[in-house]
């Protein structure tokens, strides 16, 4: 069941398009890494999902039916460019934000209270959002965003502004969001992260999508036949059998050899390691090398990849 | 339409508990109560005060003639040594020396007043109009002319200016209190329209640069968010008006007696005897009282024909028209940049429109049915200031709904073209829009 899709949506900004026919499932209860360089469409989409712009064509669905104003309260967004009012009491800011998002007023002390007492920051609640320091702002941005119990959450650029510890704290309050049920679309730049706790990305470059699917699935479609070999045996005879298969970036002598390298095109794994066992040598580890998002990303974006995967 | 409500609370309620709308709550009306209470406070001191003033004359025919008041009191002297007396000035206890020279028949500046202190008008007026009185008598007699005749020919003129209505009936009309209605309307909804204006307008900047805005508008449209924060603001601006009002009378009612009972009581007593018969008794007083006191009655009995239930109908609502007409551009303007700085350029063009009216005003009390005057009462941008200067006046009821028609019709526009920029704008960061650009929001 997809919480979230979009279907060929398009947009065009002063003459230049922001979305080229980007079509995107969101299937329920994961986290969906939306990744893109700057500039490649991702904030457009996110405003598109969040109905702060209409797009030019195409169609947006929220659990199967046309997204409209009644899925605001369900969805909680937090954009990269975020703040709250300076001036204003803690409490009474984080209230009047969940009223705008459909909770009364006593649901919204109620839950907030909670949510502060978790945090360990009811001593704010009176005080001037100006007088906290970044990081406690982050955290009362983050509560506001979640208060509603959304059922599916935007993290626009999460990371950027906290500090290591509050990122922290934020990564493990998105998986326990996830544990209970939310979705969490989740843009960003921050590829560790997106190896750590997304399931499922999309890549958006130049306003088209161009990669889509898990992150299992993605890096094997990019994985580059790297290997790593641990063996005992005879150093010399083996390499000159391996170099028949492969080219080697990297071979160690020791009580245990290693040999890092690529396979070359028309052979493999099974071949290599048929060979190496006819050679007498005993294989005490083999494991294929998956390129990391950040080079499938680096890849993704300079070889503009203009299949798309679906 | 609860979460346009809630907007509303959030903005009225921010700047309602803000210190500088309750310091302005106060400061305003003590202001305002001062400014009412203070000239008749002065006058009444000076009042008090007997003043003695020492006659030096050496024409010998003013000797007794200078009429004296309850404060003002002559003392001639027996000869005319100036020196003398100008010498002994400091330790006689006089409050001023009058000297009349020999040349008082030919040359304007015969008549000198020394002191210590310094004089004040109405003892100069007062002794200046005795002496021009009691020259031109003594010139006249001179020429031979019968001091019944003098007394004969003794006139005094005040002109009623009645204004013939419509319907046929006669009201009098004065033009003095026409004229500071007029003038204080007219400021009044100018600075109430161009500071509400400009208080959303900094709303609309402080949002966006604390980058809350898209936060905002994740959750409510942004025409919601545009419509909450102008009537927010417009509700701030009416309460404090309503708070100046309530709290300047409050004071003035509670102070005015205590610190000057007698005006009080006079005023009372003036007004009734005017209204009657003339004032004859204080028109004897002197000759700058008198035409006080005509001036007095004619204003008091146009205060009967002013209209005052369309004067406040009219001002409630053209600032109103006004403001929702100003105030959705004025957040346009706000969306449009990122600091406050950048606004001058659109601020200046905006507000040109009220400049010109409050500039025209003068112009509406030398004449007030002149064309120009007419068009800008008509004309929407221009129409709230301008036509409020002219309502005291009178204004036909068809040309009042002609420009009430026509603000609305202008604000249902602006609003609308406004609020496409602002749906753009609230979400440009960091870069300056060009006019061009503005127009292809509009066009979206």
């Amino acid at each position: 069941m997809n919480i979230l899709e979009t279907n060929n949506v398009c947009k065009q900004y002063d003459g230049h398009t922001a979305l080229d026919s980007v079509s995107l499932k969101v299937p329920q209860g994961i986290v969906f890494g939306l990744l893109g360089p700057n500039g490649a469409g991702k904030t457009t989409l996110i405003r598109i999902i969040n109905q702060i712009t209409a797009p030019d064509s195409g169609t947006v669905l929220f659990d199967g039916h046309p997204i409209g104003p009644d899925n605001i309260s369900k969805i909680g967004y937090m954009p990269e460019e975020r703040g709250l009012y300076k001036k204003m009491k803690v409490g009474e800011q984080a209230v009047y934000l969940a009223q705008l998002k459909g909770l009364t007023k006593a649901d919204a002390t109620r839950r907030l209270k909670e949510w502060f007492d978790k945090f360990e920051i009811g001593g704010w609640w009176n005080r001037k959002v100006e007088e906290l320091s970044k990081g406690m702002q982050q955290k009362v941005q983050f509560i506001t965003t979640v208060l509603h119990e959304p059922r599916l959450l935007i993290f626009d650029e999460p990371f950027s502004g906290f500090d290591p510890i509050n990122a922290n704290l934020l990564k493990q309050e998105i998986l326990n969001l996830k544990d209970n049920g939310a979705t969490i679309i989740f843009s960003t730049h921050n590829m560790a992260s997106v190896e750590e706790i997304c399931d499922h990305i999309a890549l958006i470059n130049k306003s088209r999508k161009v990669l889509d699917g898990t992150v299992g699935e993605i890096r094997q479609q990019f994985k580059l036949n790297i290997f790593e070999l641990g063996y005992i045996g005879d150093f010399e005879s083996v390499t000159n059998i391996i170099e028949q298969f492969v080219s080697i970036k990297e071979n160690a002598k020791g009580a245990v050899n290693h040999v890092t390298g690529e396979l070359k095109s028309g052979f493999d794994y099974n071949q290599l390691i048929q060979s190496v066992l006819s050679a007498g040598a005993q294989i005490t580890q083999f494991s294929d090398v998956l390129p990391s998002m950040n080079d499938i990303f680096i890849k993704a974006v300079n070889q503009n990849v203009n299949t798309v995967f679906n | 339409m609860r979460k346009i409500l809630t907007i509303i609370g959030r903005e009225y309620l921010t700047r309602v508990k803000n210190k500088s709308f309750i310091i302005m709550s106060i400061l305003g009306p003590l202001l305002f109560a001062g400014l009412m209470i203070a000239p008749s406070l002065i006058m009444n001191m000076n009042n008090t005060e007997v003043r003695i003033v020492q006659v030096v004359d050496s024409t010998h025919i003013f000797r007794g003639q200078l009429p004296e008041t309850d404060y003002i009191k002559f003392v001639y002297m027996p000869d005319a040594n100036l020196q003398k007396y100008k010498s002994q000035f400091s330790e006689s206890g006089f409050y001023a020396l009058l000297y009349i020279s020999h040349q008082i028949v030919n040359s304007d500046n015969a008549v000198s007043l020394y002191s210590d202190k310094t004089i004040n008008l109405d003892l100069r007026m007062h002794i200046s109009n005795a002496i021009e009185k009691r020259l031109e008598n003594e010139k006249l007699r001179s020429c031979g002319v019968d001091p019944g005749i003098l007394s004969a020919v003794k006139t005094n003129i005040n002109i009623n200016t009645i204004k013939m209505t419509d319907d046929g009936r006669e009201e009098s009309d004065n033009m003095t209190l026409k004229l500071v209605l007029s003038y204080l309307m007219g400021i009044l909804i100018y600075i109430a329209i161009f500071l509400s204006g400009n208080a959303v307008m900094r709303g609309v900047i402080e949002e966006k640069t604390n980058r809350i805005v898209e936060v905002i508008v994740s959750s409510v449209r942004p025409a919601q968010l545009m419509a909450g924060k102008i009537i927010g603001v417009g509700l701030v601006t009416l309460t404090q008006f309503a708070l100046w009002i309530v709290l300047t009378f409050s004071i003035y009612s509670a102070v005015a007696p205590m610190l000057m009972p007698d005006t009080a009581a006079i005023g009372v007593e003036m007004a009734q005897p005017l209204m009657s018969q003339g004032g004859s008794q204080l028109a004897q007083a002197q000759p700058t009282n008198d035409e006080m006191a005509d001036e007095l009655k004619a204003m008091l009995g146009t205060v009967g024909n002013i209209n005052f239930g369309v004067i406040i109908l009219s001002f409630i609502f053209f600032f109103l028209g006004g403001y929702l007409l100003y105030g959705s551009l004025f957040a346009a303007v706000g969306s449009m940049v990122d600091n406050e700085a950048d606004t001058q350029q659109f601020i200046l063009p905006l507000s040109a429109p009220l400049l010109l009216s409050i500039i025209v005003m003068t112009g509406t009390i030398a004449n007030p049915d002149s064309p120009m005057i007419f068009w800008l009462s008509i004309i929407p941008f221009t129409a709230p200031v301008s036509m409020l200067t002219r309502i005291p006046y009178g204004v036909p009821y068809s040309e009042i709904f002609l420009s009430a028609a026509l603000l609305i019709a202008t604000f249902v526009v602006c609003t609308w073209l406004a609020g496409k920029i602002y749906r753009t704008g609230i979400l440009m960061y960091g870069k300056k829009s060009t006019l061009k650009e503005i127009w292809r929001w509009i066009r979206q």
